[in-house]
């Protein structure tokens, strides 16, 4: 049995796909298309790019919110920052389509999560589809020659310090002056 | 909205981190600035989610709130993980019900910066904005410490981006993004 399910934000349509199963919940899907308004520009793929889209779109939203705006790819999809606004580039499942590249604004970036989140939550769907809410994989770590750094100028400060100590002389010791022999009075 | 987070937390997890802190009391205060009548629609919402265990009342509220350390009462309170999950279902139910205002005031501030206010004729939109921006800087001088220092411009930002931390927290994942949020911005 053939399932569809629409899901509407004010600035984009998704549309999914597939087979049904018990109870008319989607099991399969087979197709899906997310269509913008701002630009009539249309994704059409398949789960796999599906899959990658919600990973993707998921991770950057919550660097988006958590104010760490980074370049995330997945799969064929693939999301990065520009000046006020954010690039949404997908290279379609058949190589034959040209891959799509439009622009977003923040809220049409909110309406395209919201509406897979939507997807994700809706019980009626494929256990498989989770909101990815994790960013730390794309966050670039720093190399471990930058990260060394620090510890080899620490390092070589000490060393520089204990050489520059050990250039002052010891101070000499002086001769015991010789004390008057102590005269206790009576009292 | 139900509070669908898991706590994934080890039996021996410290409190609540400072950072923490500050940022659930200042995305709490930036609903304020949008609405001055926001402390009663909570405390409504506490009754609809059953949390009133961990926020009974006004006062219950004022004090998990004042486990931010740069408030002016601040008192060396802890704020545990489960208070921490309350303030986020709270945070989010309202910022779904602020959904609409806060998708205007985000197209609202990126016309401005385009500098598109004028041609299209929106500069009531802008008035809401401002009146945000003014409210927000307000409430933050009312209630920090005179020693945290921030500027105007600062302030701004601090403000418009805890807008777009709402308007994340609005959606259908809202609890889920923004209790990842908090605990990734800890593990950073």
């Amino acid at each position: 049995m053939s399932v569809q399910r629409v899901y509407i934000a004010p600035n984009c349509n998704l549309r999914v796909e597939g087979l049904g199963g018990e109870g008319g919940a989607l099991s399969l899907i087979t197709y899906f298309e997310c269509q913008f308004y701002h630009s009539q520009s249309k994704i059409t793929g398949g789960r796999d790019l599906l899959i990658h889209l919600i990973q993707a779109a998921g991770a950057y939203a919550q660097g988006v919110q958590m104010g760490q705006s980074v370049p995330v790819h997945v799969g064929g999809v693939s999301l990065k920052p520009t000046e006020a606004n954010h690039t949404l580039h997908i290279a379609m499942d058949d190589g034959a389509a040209a891959p799509l590249e439009t622009r977003l604004s923040l809220v049409q970036l909110f309406d395209l999560v919201e509406s897979l989140d939507q997807l994700c939550s809706d019980r009626h769907t494929i256990a498989e589809l989770q909101p990815s809410v994790d960013i730390a994989a794309f966050i670039p770590r720093s190399s471990l020659a930058h990260r060394i750094v620090p510890a080899i100028v620490g390092i070589s400060s000490v060393v520089a310090l204990a050489g520059l100590l050990l250039l002052i002389p010891p101070p000499e010791p002086k001769p015991a002056e010789p004390t008057p022999p102590r005269m206790e009075t009576p009292k | 909205m139900s509070p669908a987070i898991a706590l994934d937390l080890s039996p021996h997890e410290p409190p609540c981190p400072r950072e923490v802190r500050i940022w659930i009391d200042q995305l709490l205060m930036a609903i304020e600035a949008l609405d001055l009548q926001a402390v009663e629609a909570m405390l409504e919402l506490t009754k609809q989610q059953h949390l009133q265990d961990l926020v009974p009342n006004r006062v219950g509220l004022w004090r998990l709130r004042n486990t931010n350390p740069l408030r002016r009462n601040y008192q060396r309170r802890e704020l545990s993980w489960l208070e921490l999950r309350s303030l986020v279902c709270l945070t989010c139910a309202m910022a779904s019900q602020m959904n609409t205002i806060l998708r205007l005031l985000i197209a609202t501030e990126q016309q401005v910066r385009e500098q598109k206010i004028e041609a299209l004729g929106l500069q009531q939109n802008q008035m809401y904005l401002e009146l945000y921006y003014q409210r927000f800087a307000e409430l933050y001088r009312s209630r920090m410490r005179l020693g945290t220092p921030i500027t105007e411009p600062e302030l701004r930002d601090l403000a418009g981006q805890h807008l777009i931390q709402l308007l994340f927290c609005s959606g259908t994942g809202g609890t889920v993004r923004l209790w990842h949020c908090l605990r990734q911005g800890v593990r950073r």
